[in-house]
């Protein structure tokens, strides 16, 4: 009996050996989970880059909020973008059934995340311009560089955001 | 999955390397430069007649102005010891700022006096911004009492009192309001800190304050139209720019050095210069903190963060009803003021970047002259101290040897130019030419 109760000790012991490091592979994989909205997220918006430069046509890009829930496109009203003035862009936001997001609540940050630095202006959304379309107001690039434009949208007790990353070239 | 994540951006972190590293290459004695790197110098490059007009100020071109604002500019009347004048502090010689740590009008002031030539360019004046236009800057120092010291009424009598300068007066802006009672136009009034002439100005009515005031503000408009016509010429790196556009062999190889173009290449690579020193002046126009330490430690200057506040309450600001700018809708545009950044963590202790066009001719640097020298300048971001509990933008690992500073600051130099205006505008009125 208390051989056999060694043994199953012994064998207890040895599957928590032989395991721990798949325990710890998943435990790892489980970190990493928590983290793959932003790195899926991240991976998906560093495909939206604009480039400034001489467009002789309507520039857009579209991205998925981050939790998923809306398609927002962003659209510069500007070709080409300009630096050193203030300018509008448009976001169109839909829903994942497609259907536009009407009269929600759309706060503007963004800036140089390489430089800590924000945008040079404070860029907001008063109008709705109807099906699923924002203005985005004072919007203002200071130098050639790589900017991010975030947008937290808030539709009743719904929070989500989009980041797009656009790189302002010469 | 995992390793995709990582692999992405080390990918493109890979690439963006070649595409720094890459684009150098010497051919034959000249540097050819990647199509990438010819468009952001030409983002650099001065170009004739490229400065925007400030329609807030509808005599900015105007040759009486500009003639009526020279006089101004170097006539020591204006200014409560009868001694200071604009060009007290901006100095022609001196590319018009003064050599100084910090500005020395009637008092030592708090911060270094910039150069005025280019100035035009800016959005916004003084090194924290709390001003909106070149005019309204100009009437600052008027009536600051560490500069001019002045006040408004004093300014109004003096110009009402000098035929020539009331003749161009008048040609600009209509007669000039009969101001010759001092009952009711005291001699010394204005809404400053200097007791008497605060009270002076209270007991003023407020038509004649209104008077007084319009008259200060077009002071300001003639000074700033005088400013506006000193504009940098193009510089041997300008130059250099122009014959590479132009594929001009001989001017590519006589304007720059090989040292200066290596430091070329600094400042638009490694160095990350044109982070913040972007475009035809050399300035993004905006305010970064770069974690200079203040000059007097236990007093903290919050640069930006209160000029933003200052500026807002202006009454000489973009929404004034000084603004010549034709409103729309019965509203001035005043985009710049709509979306100001406020109170952001990245406005504390922000000053404007300069120009950096005649740098090495107007030291010493920083906003409280903290730095002698341009090599203490570039050592400060090649290895920047570090300020706790306060916000700093400069973290980027620069990390230049002796070697590479040398040719950064040898380029550096390359941007001196003449100043391109009327030579008679760079000295004072009615006197001899500087030797």
């Amino acid at each position: 009996m208390k051989d056999n109760n060694n043994k199953i000790s012994t064998t207890l012991l040895l599957a928590i050996l032989i395991n721990f490091p798949a325990i710890a592979i998943e435990s790892r994989e489980q970190q990493l989970e928590n983290k793959s909205t932003t790195l899926t997220f991240e991976a998906f918006t560093a495909e939206n880059i604009l480039v400034k430069g001489n467009f002789s046509e309507s520039y857009a890009t579209t991205a998925l909020s981050a939790d998923k829930k809306y398609r927002v496109s962003l659209h510069s009203n500007n070709f080409p973008i300009p630096t050193q003035k203030i300018h509008t862009w448009t976001a169109r936001i839909e829903h994942a059934n497609g259907k536009p997001l009407e009269n929600a609540k759309i706060y503007i940050h963004g800036g140089m995340p390489e430089h800590r630095h924000g945008f040079p202006v404070t860029p907001r959304v008063r109008k709705y311009l109807g099906d699923g379309k924002y203005l985005i107001e004072g919007v203002k690039f200071s130098m050639i560089g790589d900017w991010e434009i975030r947008l937290n949208i808030k539709e009743k007790n719904v929070r989500d955001r989009a980041i797009f990353k656009i790189k302002i070239a010469p | 999955m995992k390793p995709s994540f990582f692999l992405i951006p080390s990918g493109l972190i890979l690439l963006t390397s070649v595409l720094v590293i890459q684009p150098f290459t010497n051919s034959g004695g000249v540097v050819k430069w990647s199509d990438q790197h010819l468009a952001i110098l030409k983002t650099l490059w001065i170009r004739e007649n490229q400065s925007e007009k400030d329609s807030s100020n509808a005599v900015v071109d105007n040759p009486v102005a500009i003639s009526l604002g020279h006089k101004i500019f170097f006539d020591t009347r204006f200014s409560a010891s009868g001694k200071i004048s604009c060009a007290s502090c901006h100095q022609p010689e001196h590319f018009f700022s003064d050599g100084l740590d910090t500005g020395e009008g009637l008092k030592k002031g708090r911060r270094n006096t910039p150069s005025i030539v280019g100035a035009s360019h800016n959005t916004w004046f003084f090194h924290d911004g709390r001003n909106d236009s070149l005019w309204s800057q100009a009437l600052g120092p008027l009536e600051n009492p560490l500069e001019h010291g002045g006040n408004r009424n004093q300014f109004a009598h003096i110009i009402f009192a000098d035929q020539i300068l009331r003749k161009q007066y008048e040609l600009l802006f209509g007669p000039l309001p009969d101001i010759s009672n001092k009952k009711r136009f005291p001699k010394q009034a204005a809404p400053v800190k200097n007791k008497d002439v605060n009270k002076a100005w209270k007991a003023m009515a407020k038509d004649d304050q209104k008077l007084i005031t319009d008259i200060f503000v077009n002071i300001g408009k003639v000074i700033a139209a005088y400013e506006t016509q000193l504009q940098p010429a193009p510089s041997r790196f300008d130059n250099y720019v122009k014959a590479l556009l132009e594929n001009n062999i001989n001017d590519i190889k006589n304007n720059l050095s090989d040292s200066e173009i290596k430091g070329l290449q600094i400042f638009i690579g490694k160095g990350k210069c044109t982070t913040c020193h972007s475009g035809a002046m050399f300035t993004d126009k905006g305010f970064h903190n770069i974690s200079v330490q203040p000059r007097i430690p236990e007093k903290y200057d919050w640069g930006r963060y209160t000029g933003a506040q200052q500026v807002i309450k202006s009454p000489f600001n973009c929404r004034g009803e000084y603004n010549d700018t034709p409103a729309v809708n019965g509203v001035n545009q005043c985009d710049e003021l709509k979306y100001i950044v406020m109170g952001r963590h990245e406005t504390f202790g922000s000053m404007k970047t300069p120009s950096l066009r005649n740098v090495s001719r107007t030291a010493p640097y920083m906003h409280a002259g903290q730095y002698k020298t341009l090599r203490e300048v570039l050592k400060h971001y090649n290895d920047p101290p570090h300020l706790t509990n306060r916000q700093s933008e400069l973290f980027l690992d620069i990390d230049l040897n002796e070697n590479e500073l040398n040719q950064l600051e040898e380029f550096l130099r390359a941007l001196n130019s003449p100043i391109a205006a009327d030579p008679t505008l760079l000295i004072k009125p009615n006197s001899d030419p500087i030797k």
